[in-house]
């Protein structure tokens, strides 16, 4: 299938310190793209660079063709390119469909009047199974729940490309259970998913192919199980000895 | 008056932005604190060598002996006082940053109506060392040439302190990372006060050698207050090299302003600097940590 | 609970009182020029003027939680501007050049110095008005000559006060409809989190230039309102930082959750400075820093948090029959609903969960 999202030699440093180095990478509508690698290997901010949060020192974001690379952040996420942050992030004074409803009213494309944005917001909210909680206040919700709304807010935005950031950690078993599902359900209808984790069960479950990054490297790129029993790649979580 | 006497002239008062800057960059660098009332010791320690040097005839570089000392207590308390409990108070930086910012600017109008009912709102103006002096051929009034002189003397101490003892050290670990600095032993909020009361003491030290050659009243806080600021976003938050650098520059351009197109544009000038700065180099002509 | 046809009805009735009862209010308000004594009229015209200052500030501060420092800056250029323009434009025409001006200032103070950082623009709007002063001062010393304008127009203090009202009731309405609205929810959003801001999709630069052009154009304009009562202006007067200090200390001390909390907060201030002002002109200065130092150490959310707490405190009200203070009530309610959810929402989610879990439908 044509590749939605491409990413052509991204590289960014801050100061002395190549954070990302010469990545380049693909994600095809319904696919799921694992990022895996130790900590401090440029996950996240590749993740950044994709999404926009960052500017990339150089290299090409492409999607569906369209050169991105010069957009700011906000754009970006009306080219359908949206993310969930490592530590959940959303205003936290404001009652949960809030921000739900930002992500309506800004993000989706279309205008939507005001007092539609809130029944479209309740929509992706109960799609989410926290429609109960819509107007609790954020920071008043459970991790869970956080971790739900805030992936509602990201859905609310009509995405095609979602960067999930380390959005199945911290779960528990059957808790981890519900995520798989939620996730692929995502790919399921249509949309690239990169998924930066360090749960494998989860990289295993869903990932229809997975790229191992180290020190803003790609040291490896396949399906999971032949990734994970790569030489290099163990050298590099757990160094030499158990290579 | 060749372009090179003005350049010269404004490098004597930015020798003493510069100090004005160092402080203020000791509270906000290290500390942690905007403290917006921070022109108002100026101006104290301005009007306490006013008093001192005509009704007891007092030199005002003595008369720093005592102004100076009480000005860093005076300092240390409001640090103790007024400033702790906004650090305890405060979850992020950019929190403490917003309340300090308010609790100032309340203590500005507290010590600025004070001292307007003390001393009246007119200006003040004393002659201590007012004769010219030659220097290679240029002219300077003696009493900029010493505050020049003992500006760059403070600096000096300053930077020999932080870049050669261990204390100086410690505070340059509490401007780069104060959780880091913490987790390697460094009492981070006694060291926080005596930086807070260290910026004090520079300003009252800046304030007694403006007030040799400069007529001053209650009000002219405000703008020592913006310069100091201007100054340390140009030079860098933390950097006290770049403080140094950006307070000549100030003092400089200030001085080329005022020769060429007018004496009274000296705020305009700091903020057209200010605004060139965050426009072209947002993190300062030196970066900040 | 859903909302049936007849709850709406009684809704909408009891909306329709409030409106009512708003209207009767500002209709008292306007009468009193002819019904009370000149000094009472001055007073009243120093409280609507802070009033429309302060709301105009909590629009852009209250929402983006970036301190506005600079109206100083945006009151001095309207009466200033006015001033300078009386003896070349008709009155009229020279509030709408003020108005732009005003416009401008914040345009170009917005673009360079909100895009950075808040802080940044903290610090900016601080000595903003310090520096329109210098300017105005070499201005008028360099190309004009003079140090201060006359202003002798004929509009009287009570034009000037149903002025001001109009104005009140319209800064009023801005803020309510602000609300309500996308761009006042994404203002909120931007206060509480910019990073969250713009991966919504929110253009978060140029939401803080249009909040605070629109914040500046009315204070510029009770500025240039506020002219015509002075015979001779001088920049050192149009340009009082002490106006941009009460204005934050009001905003402050009345609280910032609710639309008439500014309103818990000048009335206090002014009549307080009314007292101070003549017998003590620099104890106020003192005064109200240690007002305002009080306010940020003890009482964060201002005198409506602080009634809010004892309301909730007290407990339930008793229950007063409808009567006459029912629409006043009605109205209170009305101009007192923080922004959560819009009305509808509620009805609007219950609905749904009904649709979709019976079962599980909770008895209320």
């Amino acid at each position: 299938m044509a590749a939605l999202l491409e990413v052509e030699a991204l590289r960014k440093a801050f100061g002395g310190l190549v954070a990302v180095n010469n990545m380049s990478l693909s994600v095809a509508p319904g696919e799921v793209l694992g990022l895996i690698g130790p900590n401090g290997s440029g996950k996240t901010t590749l993740l950044n660079l994709i999404a926009g949060t960052l500017r990339s020192d150089s290299g090409r974001i492409l999607m569906d063709g369209e050169d991105v690379t010069a957009l700011p952040n906000h754009l970006r996420v009306r080219k359908r390119i949206n993310r969930t942050f490592q530590l959940v992030r959303a205003p936290p004074n404001l009652p949960a469909i809030a921000t739900v409803m930002a992500g309506v009213l800004y993000g989706a494309g279309e205008r939507v009047r005001f007092k539609d944005a809130g029944y479209e917001a309740a929509g992706w909210l109960g799609e989410m199974n926290v429609l109960t909680k819509a107007d609790r206040r954020f920071d008043q919700l459970t991790y869970i729940e956080q971790k739900r709304v805030e992936l509602a807010r990201a859905l609310a935005t009509r995405p095609r490309v979602l960067l999930l950031d380390e959005w199945l950690s911290g779960l528990s078993p059957s808790e981890l259970e519900g995520g798989i599902s939620v996730v692929w359900s995502l790919a399921a209808r249509g949309i690239a998913v990169i998924l930066v984790e360090h749960v494998m069960t989860a990289v295993r479950a869903l990932c229809h192919r997975v790229i191992v990054m180290n020190a803003g490297s790609k040291i490896a790129e396949g399906p999971p199980d032949a990734v994970l029993r790569d030489g290099e790649v163990i050298r590099a979580y757990l160094g030499d000895d158990d290579a | 008056m060749p372009a090179i006497e003005v350049v010269l002239g404004g490098m004597i008062l930015g020798g003493l932005y510069a100090l004005v800057a160092i402080g203020f960059n000791l509270q906000f660098g290290m500390a942690r604190i905007v403290n917006l009332a921070y022109g108002e010791f100026l101006m104290g320690a301005a009007f306490a060598a006013f008093w001192m040097f005509t009704l007891a005839s007092i030199n005002p570089l003595l008369g720093m002996l005592a102004s100076v000392p009480v000005t860093f207590g005076a300092n240390w308390l409001v640090y103790r006082v007024l400033m702790m409990p906004l650090v305890r108070r405060a979850r992020t930086r950019q929190e403490l940053e917003g309340e300090t910012i308010l609790a100032t600017f309340g203590l500005l109008f507290v010590l600025r109506g004070l001292a307007t009912l003390a001393f009246s709102a007119d200006n003040r103006y004393y002659d201590y060392l007012g004769q010219p002096l030659q220097i290679f051929g240029f002219t300077f009034a003696a009493n900029r040439v010493l505050a020049f002189a003992m500006a760059c003397v403070f600096t000096a101490a300053i930077l020999l302190v932080l870049n050669r003892t261990r204390f100086g050290t410690a505070l340059r670990a509490l401007a780069i990372d104060p959780v880091g600095a913490e987790l390697v032993g460094i009492d981070v909020r006694a060291l926080s006060g005596i930086a807070f009361a260290g910026g004090g003491a520079l300003v009252a030290v800046a304030g007694t050698l403006v007030s040799t050659f400069l007529t001053f009243n209650p009000a002219i806080g405000i703008e020592f207050t913006m310069k100091a600021l201007v100054v340390v976003i140009m030079g860098g938050i933390g950097n006290i090299g770049g403080s140094l650098v950006a307070g000549l520059l100030l003092g400089i351009a200030e001085a080329l302003c005022s020769y060429y197109v007018d004496s009274g544009l000296t705020l305009a000038v700091a903020y057209a600097l200010f605004l060139i700065v965050l426009v072209v180099r947002p993190r300062g002509l030196f970066g900040t940590a | 609970m859903t909302e049936t046809s007849e709850d709406k009805r009684i809704r909408r009735k009891r909306a329709a009182a409030a409106v009512g009862a708003l209207a009767m209010l500002v209709a008292m308000l306007a009468a009193l020029p002819w019904l009370v004594s000149d000094y009472s009229l001055s007073l009243l015209l120093n409280l609507i003027c802070y009033l429309v200052l302060t709301i105009a500030w909590a629009l852009f501060s209250g929402t983006t939680r970036l301190v506005s420092l600079a109206t100083s800056a945006f009151y001095g250029v309207g009466m200033y501007t006015v001033a300078m323009l009386i003896k070349v434009l008709p009155l009229y025409a020279a509030f709408a050049v003020a108005i732009g001006a005003g416009a401008v200032l914040a345009l170009i103070v917005g673009v360079l110095t909100l895009r950075i950082s808040g802080m940044f623009f903290v610090i900016f709007s601080f000595g903003l008005s310090e520096m329109m002063r210098e300017l105005m001062v070499w201005w008028e010393i360099n190309q004009t000559h003079t140090m201060g304008r006359y202003v002798y127009v004929d509009f009287s203090t009570t034009k000037i006060y149903e002025h001001m009202l109009g104005l009140g009731v319209l800064v009023f309405l801005v803020g309510w409809l602000l609300r309500r609205s996308r761009f006042g929810l994404a203002l909120l959003v931007i206060g509480e989190d910019e990073t969250v801001a713009r991966q919504v999709g929110i253009n978060v630069p140029f939401a803080k230039v249009a909040i605070f052009i629109v914040s500046a154009m009315f204070m510029t304009l009770s500025g240039a309102l506020m002219a015509p009562r002075f015979g001779f202006i001088n920049p050192n007067f149009a340009f009082n930082p002490l106006v941009s200090f009460q204005v934050v200390i009001m905003a402050i001390l009345g609280g910032l959750q609710q639309l008439w909390g500014p309103v818990l907060g000048v009335i206090p201030l002014i009549v307080l400075s009314e007292q101070l002002q003549t017998e003590f002109p620099f104890w106020y200065s003192v005064f109200l820093g240690l007002v305002f130092m009080v306010i940020v150490y003890f009482l964060p959310r201002g005198l409506t948090g602080l009634l809010e707490d004892g309301w909730a405190a007290l407990g339930r009200p008793l229950d007063l029959p409808r009567g006459f203070s029912g629409p006043l009530r009605d109205a209170w309610a009305l101009l007192s609903r923080p922004i959560s959810l819009p009305r509808g929402i509620a009805g609007a989610i219950e609905d749904r969960w009904i649709k979709i879990m019976p079962r599980l439908t909770e008895k209320r």
